[in-house]
């Protein structure tokens, strides 16, 4: 429940904060028109509102005696599924232009599988190969999609790969 | 010209060996990517385009309009089976099929999500065939005061989406519609909430973001809790209830096939408002129509017919724009449409005049794609089938790198990957609390459509707010809508008044 408080209080102080943000980067407005502020600040006034009365309804629906303690477990967020999950497509992501799509998806490939309960390190390694190859057929060479090559000795060894089909 | 005469020329044209094996093989390759999470019919469409450099323009249009209706019937595959929508118009699609999938049953809810979505497409064909000359020359009248009281029937339907958390929902669609915000402001042209990133000029993309929050946030769900995935396997299904649905079961869904086959061709018609606002629409009609509204979200067939029906019948619709008007009704028309202008189509009212073989071989090959990607979907799902007997550990991360080649092929940049993943963390966040993804979804996809149309409706009548509002269409529209969106909200203040009452 704390969590969930802190989310929507987040939202809430980001939406006031939106709220005049788009204010500081409007043109004056032309009389006769709606410009371009009104309707995101109407959406935010409304969103405000909402946001609040779903703030009381949690206070409201608190179990009784219930303190709010925001206890932050720094070593349980970092150690979490949902953590290193969550870093790992990220970095993956970002890494796609430099490493390419060949190495990247190998190695998420191995990393996420390992998260996701697989043991076994020699099945992993052929099927992260396999796959790779797999989507990297049917969308590079099949359709014609360039995937990213990255950059330096990861390029010229995708481009050694894309030459051989 | 008479209809009989079009239909003539489009079998001249679809019935050729040449044509019938391109059609055939986009319906393959349309419901294999519709199924794939994170391949949008849209996408699927993209994808296809590459098939179609070497072909004429007719038979161009016959194959792509092939894999468009695919795609939307495949992605009901996975929407029931793996609780992911295929496309974003399988989205109600989950709401009962996975839990009737869950439940023992996964044959009969894909054959129902099918076989009603084949239906939903050969009615609407027919119902393009007869109707385009009128109800397009409709749609040309509207203006955008009507336009935007269309967009914002679409959104009446957040509240319906999920009637016990109403608060939640409607956040959820108003963060949608102030997402759509950001980017260049549409009429004025200035940046909003873009804090002086170039990436954000041009909007949030919606598909990156869709397929983050509902393949990326669905993997994540699974890292942290493995649940849903593994609840449809061989082991549990009932093998006496299960069964491909009986005629005499899809004669008593008559009445939701044909109203939602009618809403949503009449919805894919309108520009702007495509197949997911039809399934959503649809979905929400038919639990307000309905004795036991308390069914649908545990397993009610007619809540996937409904969704199914609509979505294929907006397909048909989003043809009748694109060809008797040469405007696109949804973003895979507006595709076609790039597609034909490529080849030298002039596109424009004079088409169906001077060329009607487009419009007899789109008809024509609706009515062929909609039977035989039945047979091609139980294929398809069959294989799909299979691959719950995947670890997940291996099924899971071949999601992940679906939906990044997804959101990376559409502008063959990481910047997409990067905000699908970001939209997949804040989407699991989202869910954790008990927003809802749909809603948010529906008001990114209308909140372009709802802003423009309501700003220049203003302006036409020089900031008189009561002018737009009192026009006879737009009046009336927007009455429904109001109490479409409230109904859901006062109907249980009603009962509860009514309890209290007898007792």
């Amino acid at each position: 429940m704390v969590q969930e408080l802190v989310f929507n209080v987040a939202l809430l102080i980001f939406f006031i904060y939106c709220y005049f943000y788009i204010g500081a980067t409007a043109p004056e407005p032309i009389p006769g028109q709606m410009d371009g502020a009104q309707w995101p600040r109407m959406l935010i006034v409304l969103l405000v509102i909402l946001l609040c009365a779903n703030i009381y309804k949690i206070l409201k629906n608190r179990p009784k005696g219930e303190n709010f303690k925001i206890a932050l477990d720094i070593k349980g967020i970092l150690t979490s599924k949902l953590f290193i999950g969550s870093m790992l497509v990220l970095v993956y992501s970002y890494a796609l232009d430099y490493i390419g799509f060949i190495f990247g998806t190998i190695v998420f490939f191995i990393a996420y599988s390992s998260l996701l309960g697989e043991r076994k390190i020699s099945k992993l390694l052929i099927v992260s190969v396999v796959c790779t190859a797999v989507l990297y057929i049917i969308f590079d060479v099949g359709l014609d999609i360039f995937l990213p090559r990255g950059k330096g000795v990861f390029r010229n060894i995708a481009l050694m790969i894309e030459s051989i089909f | 010209m008479q209809a009989m005469e079009i239909i003539k020329l489009g079998f001249e044209v679809v019935f050729v060996p040449s044509t019938l094996i391109l059609i055939f093989f986009g319906t393959v390759i349309g419901v294999i990517f519709g199924a794939l999470p994170g391949v949008s019919s849209t996408m699927a469409v993209v994808l296809a385009l590459t098939f179609t450099y070497g072909l004429d323009p007719v038979t161009s249009i016959a194959f792509l309009v092939a894999v468009y209706c695919a795609a939307i019937t495949g992605g009901g595959i996975t929407a029931v089976l793996f609780k992911i929508p295929g496309t974003p118009s399988n989205a109600p699609t989950t709401f009962d099929g996975h839990p009737m999938a869950a439940g023992g049953q996964p044959l009969k809810a894909l054959s129902i999500a099918l076989i009603t979505s084949a239906l939903g497409g050969i009615a609407a064909a027919i119902l393009m065939l007869l109707v385009t000359p009128q109800l397009s020359a409709a749609a040309l009248k509207f203006g955008s005061s009507e336009l935007f009281a269309i967009s914002a029937m679409g959104l009446s339907v957040l509240t319906a989406l999920d009637e016990g958390n109403t608060i939640k929902t409607l956040i959820s669609g108003l963060m949608g519609l102030l997402l759509a915000t950001v980017g260049m402001d549409p009429i004025y042209g200035f940046p909003r909430f873009t804090w002086g990133n170039s990436t954000l000029l041009s909007g949030i993309e919606m598909i990156p973001v869709m397929i983050g929050m509902f393949a990326v946030t669905k993997v994540l769900n699974e890292t942290v809790e493995r649940s849903k995935l593994q609840n449809i396997d061989e082991a549990k299904r009932d093998k006496i209830r299960d069964g491909i649905v009986k005629l005499k079961e899809l004669w008593a869904m008559k009445g939701t096939i044909v109203r939602s086959g009618i809403l949503g061709t009449i919805v894919g018609i309108l520009p702007g408002a495509g197949a997911t606002i039809a399934s959503f629409l649809s979905y929400s009609t038919e639990v307000k129509l309905s004795k036991n509204p308390g069914n649908y979200g545990h397993g009610e067939p007619r809540g996937i017919a409904a969704a199914e029906t609509a979505n294929n019948a907006a397909t048909a619709g989003s043809m009748v724009p694109l060809l008797s008007l040469g405007i696109p009704g949804g973003n895979a028309a507006a595709i076609m449409m790039s597609a034909l202008i490529m080849k030298g189509v002039q596109m424009g009212p004079m088409l169906l005049q001077r060329q009607p073989e487009y419009m007899g071989s789109v008809f024509v090959s609706m009515m062929f794609t909609n039977i035989v990607m039945v047979f091609v979907s139980f294929a398809v799902a069959k294989v799909f089938g299979k691959v719950l007997s995947i670890p997940y550990s291996i099924l899971g991360t071949l999601i992940l790198l679906l939906a990044t080649i997804g959101s990376y092929a559409l502008q063959n940049n990481t910047g997409n990957v990067i905000l699908m993943v970001i939209a997949g963390i804040f989407g699991y966040a989202y869910s954790k609390f008990g927003f809802n993804i749909p809603a948010l979804i529906l008001g990114l996809v209308l909140g372009p459509i709802v802003e423009t149309n309501l700003r220049r409706a203003i302006m036409l009548e020089q900031g008189n707010v009561l002018a737009v509002f009192t026009k006879p269409i737009t009046a009336v529209l927007i009455i429904v809508s109001i109490a479409s969106l409230l109904l859901p909200i006062v109907k249980p203040l009603i009962d509860k008044k009514k309890v209290n009452a007898t007792n």
